[in-house]
């Protein structure tokens, strides 16, 4: 075929595509729609599998609060990122992530400043490292698959870095969701355990989206 | 160059809509402009004067098979050169790892690319691939220019399984661009 009729079936082929991509629902919405019924299925998850942390019952605490926002605000950052690099043109931008780190730190600094040093390792440590993490990473599965599949109908030229934003989004809903079961209440553990899944999942998005985000 | 965008735009805007003319418009243009990059720059990627066509070729079904992602309120350009950049540096890397690349056989100066080459191999190879009815109708509409009536009567199929089996034999070829590539 040569390229006067390559360009020529290419345009036939737009007349003939009524219900062409063209014509779709903006993208956002969609990475918003597949987003939120993953998450969704996470929070059942949470909800039906996993028992309500202890701690909520004294109503929220410190720990639960900065946990929660801090992925909120991870989430929401990680949504914009990997919207933005869905595109051909979309470049990185890391500014937003000082929101998330800020917020942890704050809550690290005030939980440090009052407890003694003492602690510090029981804390770091806590009861079932092993399992938050496991759970963390297992819950944002579903948001990355999710995600990703949205993604496909995009056309990121960096694929591996869009991925990779997508599992900071997943990993950021996952923790958030997680504090309404996670039995621990210090942030020094959620710091370290919470976003080493995050971490995980990142490499997980990076690494599938390698191989299913190209085009 | 603020004429070309704003007419490119223009013409995406209008293709969106539906506009074949348009469409054609702006595939012709992207691909002069590729044609006159390309015998400038060519070296640089490390490709030679014959690899022209194909990389074109591959830029113009990138840009229909994602041409949705192009918002009208956006700059035109920017997006093209994105789209362009990936194809070619793609192009170039599969290459390399074929080690097809013969740098050394670069000739000092070479002749700008032919306007209208005959025939691309890999999507006449590809067309080849295809499941007979879909081929079928690539080659009716796309190359010959048939009308999808004509088309339907001489394949003795219903306009809407030509019309299915056009999208699904584009599809295939851009699906087997991808694969050809891993």
């Amino acid at each position: 075929m040569n390229t006067q009729q390559l360009i020529h079936t290419l345009a036939s082929d737009l007349q003939t595509g009524a219900a062409g991509p063209a014509r779709s629902r903006p993208r956002w919405l969609r990475l918003a729609v597949m987003t939120g019924l993953a998450s969704l299925a996470s929070f059942a998850a949470i909800l039906l599998l996993l028992a309500p942390s202890p701690h909520l019952a004294h109503g929220p605490s410190a720990t639960i609060g900065f946990s929660a926002l801090a992925g909120a605000a991870l989430a929401a950052g990680a949504f914009w990122a990997t919207l933005k690099l869905s595109y051909p043109e979309g470049r990185l931008g890391l500014g937003w992530l000082l929101l998330p780190l800020g917020i942890l730190l704050l809550g690290l600094g005030l939980e440090m400043s009052d407890a003694p040093s003492s602690s510090w390792s029981a804390r770091l440590w806590g009861a079932s490292p092993a399992a938050c993490f496991l759970c963390v990473t297992a819950l944002s599965l579903p948001i990355l698959a999710a995600v990703l599949v949205a993604l496909r109908n995009g056309a990121p030229t960096h694929p591996r870095l869009c991925g990779a934003m997508a599992g900071l989004l997943a990993g950021g809903i996952a923790a958030a969701l997680y504090t309404l079961h996670c039995p621990e209440n210090s942030l020094l553990f959620v710091a370290s355990w919470h976003v080493l899944a995050v971490l995980t999942v990142t490499i997980f998005g990076a690494l599938a989206a390698g191989r299913w985000l190209r085009w | 160059m603020q004429d070309r965008e704003q007419q490119w735009a223009a013409d995406m805007r209008a293709a969106q809509a539906g506009s074949g003319e348009a469409y054609i418009r702006l595939l012709n243009s992207v691909s002069t402009s590729f044609r006159q990059f390309a015998a400038l720059d060519l070296r640089r990627f490390g490709l030679q004067p014959s690899d022209v066509e194909d990389v074109l070729q591959e830029i113009l079904l990138a840009i229909h098979l994602k041409r949705h992602t192009w918002r009208a309120d956006h700059p035109f350009a920017p997006w093209l050169r994105a789209i362009i950049r990936h194809k070619l540096v793609d192009f170039v890397r599969r290459r390399r790892r074929r080690g097809e690349l013969p740098l050394e056989d670069f000739p000092d100066i070479h002749p700008v690319a032919p306007v209208e080459p005959s025939f691309s191999t890999p999507l006449r190879h590809l067309l080849g691939d295809l499941p007979r009815r879909q081929r079928e109708v690539v080659e009716e509409l796309g190359l010959g220019g048939a009308s999808v009536a004509d088309t339907a009567m001489k394949l003795k199929m219903s306009r809407g399984a030509v019309y299915v089996a056009f999208h699904r034999g584009l599809a295939a070829l851009s699906a087997r661009f991808e694969r050809d590539r891993s």
